[in-house]
């Protein structure tokens, strides 16, 4: 993996509207990666404007030259996305050679907190945030959100398949997929030659979308392991009643840059118009 | 009382496994009689084939293996779980012994036996159900036959390849009881005797009063202690005043008893004075000094100097009789007082029998015990006889033992006294002597019936209409087979009373040791941190006017005693100065205590609960439906510091469970809810989805994995539990919508009863959970289908799977719901985070172990969707929320055992041990209360509590726990 490379991470479903009007904004604390747009807390965002900054791409094809892994291809996970249906996971839908999405504008809108910022407006304002931490006794990461791709305009998607099985496409109706309603986007999506080597999609003038999103992971532990609670049946106390808890002070011990090494994710390469960027993408998950 | 009367140890478990055998195998013979199917008669035949078995090898082994042998517990615990819990309805206080349902089974067998097709009888014969589920009854033979094989290859025939015992099983003793000890004694009242004749005018009418002990002293490197060897600590007494001494012996002196009269040509030591008249020192005696005595090779008595006395009793105080004390205030005799007093007058026994020192006609009233200055009643005995100036009886003359000492008079009158109609009528026909070589024996075991039952021996002689006019051993056997039922066999306590009252046993007359030894192992293993050597000086402090409460140090300003009882004895009201006038404001306080408290007096303000009426009465189909035992109050209702003292409570269960699993533990504990399904999209759940293992939904079968939760219950209780047990693996089983069961829908309520039958089992077979949650009830068993979940209870606690399930919300208006009145359940009460009863948990039962925790005020998760404000977190109040803290303790403690004594931890998964340590965790001090009834459990690190203690410690008292 370049050094440089940003990594992000599609959006569960492309129907989720930009903030401020969608779930899914800058600052969002979110426990998995899965569920952006379920956070446990949105940070507030750092004051200036000069820290949070978006580029604006006008007329970009969103591509991915291979595809090797027996996955979801983007446009699967694109039907699912619009149609509200499920892919089969165990038929090999997705040989796919070539993907090609094209949007007229993408709007890529993000920030770089500091430690500091994680720890003042992510975790020490937000209870709901500390009672995560404490009650996943500080052994799991926590993720912010630092990064939107907002999509704009035009789009248009096209695959060309090469099925090696007999190309059924089976689709079948399972609410399971994807996660929050489905809202159809106005021009409606059509689906082409399903049982054809080739697979097209293209709609038109859909309203704007959250297509991917970057974040920041931090872990946190506790700091001065309790040393005052410790003390209260050693040294006696005053025998009021109405004692008031201690909320155990926290600090962040790391935080980087997702990796691909979660083991839940799978990071493709795809080109931006001129730039390269590694899209996470879930691994398939079999269905329980 | 019960609550200290009953032993949960064994008599001995091989004498119960002996008598379980021979029960059940003719229990099986008459079902096999009865029984038409060919395959069953097959089985049964099986069964009395192997009990006959079992029997055997019990016998062979008998001799050579422990008592606690794992073997015999776990054959006895097989059997102990293929007895349906029927057997104890008629009998619930037995069941804090380790095996209730075999007791009771063997206990109502023997009955039962003599008369064929009795009531009894049939009933006895559906208790054992060994064929109403075929793979059980497989599992049972595979069992046996596999204990037989273990049996066989741990202790083989051949005795030489039997394993070694290590040490560590065996019993220490260090020193033998000291013979020196008897013959001390005689010297000392031999030269007592001597010296008490005076000139003085007018003549002194001596008493003496001995102290009772061991006389096993920790000796430093092993050696016999040198000095003092042997020392007898006691009281002198001359016109009516008592004075404190004590006679120390040189070595030589103890052994030979009765050397030369040869004056002493050595010069002790120390300097001494030659005592030539006892007088004299008792009057050169001042106030708070301790005489000093010294009996020489030779049997002279010399004086030391005098030192402080230490013990300082009250003087203006009558001592307590052990009579006075059973008969007023046998509540202060806790069963450890009981026991220590047993093994000290076991001792008494053996040190001082066919000594002048105890008349054969010893009793109840001549054990004395003294007020000290502090106004405690410390539990050290003193034996007291009289030097008296002329033959008066004539008892001793049928008393062969005393020929030594034929000019001694007896009597075991004390003036003192306060008790002056003794019931003890100390007369020994001389035809009883025939029967039992030692009266005093026969007298011990009268005592230590008395003491056990807590009764005196006439009033139990009347209570079962046996005709009592003397203490022969004939009459005390005779009271004894009545009393016995109320002994449990398995207490040592039973074992030395038979022995006693067995002539028998002492023809030979030197059998006296086997007779406190038991005793010394039953204090032992009942209180495993006593040990002999230091019994006497651990007894001593001891307050018996107030339970066996430790005495402080400083004086207490208002001794907890409880018995308010008017008849007795009133101390002496003579105000000799301010000093006293205080003492006996206090000795007021210790006899007529529990007078109100006036904390208690104040009813607790709970306005809430009073003016809310209760929604379980308003229709009376209700009283069928299945309930969660939630929200009693509003979640308005919950105050500021009632969420405080939860969180507080909570902080120091955190802090325990976080000190003592430093690490992930290897083996992690499975808990499974039975509920309403669980929120996976709640951030509290999802920040732990991972201990979630399982799930199941039995209310839909094609969505058997779908498990969402549309009432909220559910995902409280796991929120609880994957908060208080955060290394333990949970299983959800959703057993309900937990929608208002509606009164139309009888049919649903049987479903729901299926469900959860089907749901217990899963958990068991499918999860192989270690605890099942169960935080509903049924308010009566009359419910279709109620039988189903009662088997699968049974087959549950067969499997080692604890169940917990709440108590009810009804508060005083109904007891515990089903299943949690299932003997098979651990029922589970609700209390705030004070310990104190909650205004909805049922009243406590009687003679039961009442288990609560807190469940007021208890703050977890509620699925977002369903709360007002969409904080997702809530605060409730009811037994449904105290069951899973109780589960999420009891998790804790299995999971303990585990991580720090893994050899024994399985144990733990027995409902009794469970039970036992839960018991344990709710005493904060040896001998503190119940609050309002209930064992209220709790983790914290206050030094009172269990966990507050050193590991050293904790792991000392659940290996004891296990082992008992």
């Amino acid at each position: 993996m370049a050094k440089q490379t940003p990594y992000y991470f599609y959006a569960p479903t492309w129907d989720i509207p930009p903030p401020p009007t969608g779930p899914i904004q800058l600052g969002n604390v979110l426990t998995s990666l899965r569920t952006p747009d379920q956070p446990i807390y949105t940070a507030t965002l750092p004051n200036s404007d000069s820290d949070v900054f978006s580029s604006e791409k006008k007329n970009v094809t969103f591509s991915r030259e291979r595809h090797r892994g027996g996955n979801f291809s983007i446009l699967t996970r694109f039907m699912a996305a619009v149609l509200g249906v499920g892919v089969d996971v165990g038929v090999e839908v997705d040989r796919s050679e070539n993907e090609v999405l094209t949007f007229d504008t993408i709007t890529t809108t993000q920030f770089i907190p500091s430690t500091v910022y994680i720890q003042e407006k992510c975790i020490d304002t937000s209870a709901a945030v500390r009672r995560w931490l404490e009650r996943s006794r500080y052994r799991k990461p926590l993720y912010v959100i630092t990064g939107i791709k907002v999509v704009m305009g035009a789009k248009m998607g096209k695959s060309e398949t090469v099925s090696k099985t007999s190309g059924n496409l089976g689709i079948s109706v399972d609410g399971t997929v994807c996660s929050g309603g489905v809202v159809p986007i106005g021009g409606g999506p059509g689906i082409e030659g399903t049982r054809s080597r080739k697979m097209g999609l293209e709609w038109e003038d859909g309203g704007d979308f959250v297509l991917a999103f970057r974040v920041k992971r931090f872990k946190v532990g506790r700091k001065n392991l309790d040393v005052t609670r410790e003390d209260d049946y050693r040294k006696g106390a005053m025998l009021g009643v109405g004692a008031e808890e201690k909320n155990a002070s926290v600090s962040v011990v790391e935080d980087d840059e997702v990796g691909i090494e979660d083991l839940e994710w799978e990071g493709v390469e795809v080109t931006e118009g001129d730039d390269v960027l590694v899209v996470g993408m879930p691994r398939a998950r079999v269905q329980e | 009382m019960a609550e200290t009367t009953i032993s949960d140890q064994g008599i001995t478990n091989i004498s119960l496994l002996l008598r379980t055998t021979e029960t059940i195998r003719e229990i099986v013979h008459d079902l096999r009689s009865d029984e038409a199917a060919r395959e069953s008669r097959h089985f049964y035949s099986g069964v009395m084939a192997h009990c006959l078995i079992i029997r055997d090898q019990i016998n062979r082994i008998k001799l050579i293996t422990l008592d606690d042998s794992p073997l015999v517990a776990s054959i006895l615990a097989r059997f102990e779980a293929t007895i349906s819990a029927h057997v104890l309805e008629t009998q619930p206080g037995l069941s804090r012994t380790a095996y209730p349902r075999l007791w009771a089974l063997n206990k109502k067998w023997q009955r039962a036996r003599s008369d064929s097709n009795g009531p009894q009888r049939e009933l006895l014969l559906r208790v054992v159900d060994l064929t109403s589920d075929p793979d059980e009854s497989d599992r049972l033979i595979d069992f046996f036959e596999r204990w037989e094989n273990d049996i066989i290859r741990q202790l083989p025939n051949d005795p030489t390849s039997w394993p070694r015992e290590d040490g560590s099983t065996q019993k220490k003793r260090s020193g033998q009881p000291l013979y020196a000890a008897w013959n001390a004694s005689q010297t000392l009242f031999r030269a007592f005797l001597e010296l008490k004749d005076c000139e003085c005018q007018p003549t002194h009418d001596f008493g003496v009063r001995l102290c009772l002990g061991t006389f096993q002293y920790l000796s430093n490197s092993g050696e016999e202690a040198t000095d003092p060897l042997c020392g007898f600590e006691m009281f002198l007494s001359m016109k009516e005043e008592w004075h404190e001494a004590d006679v120390h012996f040189s070595k030589g002196a103890a052994v030979t008893f009765a050397g030369s009269n040869v004056p002493g040509t050595r010069k002790p030591k120390v300097h001494a004075m030659k005592v030539k008249k006892l007088c004299e020192p008792i009057k050169k005696r001042k106030p708070f000094d301790r005489i000093k005595l010294k009996i020489d090779e030779d049997g002279l008595l010399w004086k030391l100097r005098s030192e402080k006395g230490y013990f300082t009793i009250d003087e203006t105080k009558a001592p307590v009789s052990l009579q006075q004390l059973i008969q007023d205030q046998y509540r202060s005799l806790t069963d450890k007082t009981k026991r220590i007093l047993a093994v000290l007058l076991g001792y008494a026994v053996l040190y001082l029998h066919e000594t002048p020192w105890l008349p054969p006609t010893w009793g109840l009233s001549n054990i004395l015990f003294f007020h000290t200055t502090s106004a405690a009643i410390p539990l050290k005995p003193f034996i007291q006889t009289q030097l008296a100036q002329n033959n008066t009886h004539n008892c001793q003359q049928s008393y062969p033992m005393d020929r030594d000492t034929g000019t001694l008079s007896l009597d075991d009158l004390d003036p003192d006294d306060l008790d002056p109609d003794d019931l003890d009528p100390d007369d020994i026909d001389p035809d009883d002597i025939m029967l039992h070589q030692c009266p005093q024996l026969v007298t011990l075991g009268i005592m230590l019936m008395e003491l056990y039952l807590a009764t005196t021996f006439d009033k139990l002689a009347e209570k079962f209409n046996v005709p009592v006019s003397e203490h022969t051993s004939l009459d005390a056997e005779l009271v004894f087979q009545h009393c016995k039922s109320e002994i449990p066999e398995n207490s040592q306590f039973y074992y030395a009373v038979e022995k006693c009252l067995d002539s028998k046993v002492w023809e030979d007359d030197n059998g006296v040791k086997l007779d406190v030894r038991p005793l010394e192992d039953e204090l032992i293993q009942a209180f495993s941190y006593i040990s002999i050597e230091a019994l006497g000086r651990i007894a001593q402090t001891l307050d018996l006017g107030s339970w066996g409460q430790v005495i402080q140090k400083q004086q207490r300003s208002s001794p907890p005693s409880d018995h308010p009882r008017e008849d007795v004895p009133k101390p002496p009201f003579e105000f000799t100065s301010p000093y006293d006038l205080k003492d006996v404001y206090r000795q007021q306080r210790q006899y007529f205590p529990l007078h109100p408290d006036p904390l208690q007096m104040i009813p607790s303000p709970i306005p809430h609960m009073m003016a809310k009426p209760y929604k379980q009465y308003s229709g009376p189909l209700e009283y069928k439906s299945m309930r969660f035992f939630d929200d009693e109050k509003g979640s308005e209702k919950h105050g500021t510091d009632e969420r405080n003292n939860y969180y507080h409570w909570r902080q120091e269960f955190k802090r325990v469970y976080d000190n003592h699993t430093t690490q992930p533990p290897k083996d992690r504990v499975k808990i499974a809810i039975l509920d309403t399904g669980i929120d996976h999209t709640h951030p509290d759940v999802d920040a732990s989805i991972e201990q979630v293992k399982g799930v199941y939904n039995w209310m839909n079968e094609k969505l058997v994995k779908r498990i969402d939760d549309y009432n909220g219950h559910g995902t409280f209780i796991a929120g609880l539990l994957l908060e208080y047990s955060p290394d333990a693996d949970l299983y959800i089983s959703k057993v309900s919508d937990g929608r208002p069961c509606s009164p139309s829908i009888i049919a649903k309520i049987m479903k729901e009863t299926d469900i959860s039958t089907k749901a217990i089992d899963y958990a068991v077979n499918e999860w192989q959970v270690d605890f099942i949650s169960m935080s509903f009830g049924f308010p009566s068993r009359e419910i279709e289908g109620y039988d189903e979940l009662e088997s699968a209870i049974q087959r549950a606690y067969a499997a080692n799977v604890l169940l917990f399930a709440a108590a009810s919300n009804s508060g005083a208006n109904s007891d515990r719901a089903f299943p949690a009145r299932d003997e098979n359940v651990i029922c589970i009460h609700s209390t705030d985070a004070n310990g104190n009863r909650s205004s909805f948990s049922p009243t406590a039962l009687a003679d039961t172990l009442n288990l609560a925790t807190v469940g007021e005020d208890v703050e977890s998760s509620w699925p977002k969707h369903l709360c007002e404000d969409s904080s997702g977190i809530k605060h409730r109040s009811g037994t449904s929320y105290a069951t899973p803290i109780a589960v999420a303790i009891a998790a804790f403690l299995l999971q303990y055992a585990q991580i720090y004594i893994p050899d024994k931890a399985f144990m733990l998964k027995r409902q009794s041990k469970m039970k036992a340590m839960l018991r344990i965790i709710s005493k904060n001090s040896l001998d503190s209360r119940t609050r309002d009834d209930y064992h209220f459990v709790a983790l914290n690190g206050s030094p009172d509590n269990l966990f507050g203690k050193g590991r050293e410690h904790i792991n000392n008292v659940l290996r004891d726990i296990i082992s008992q």
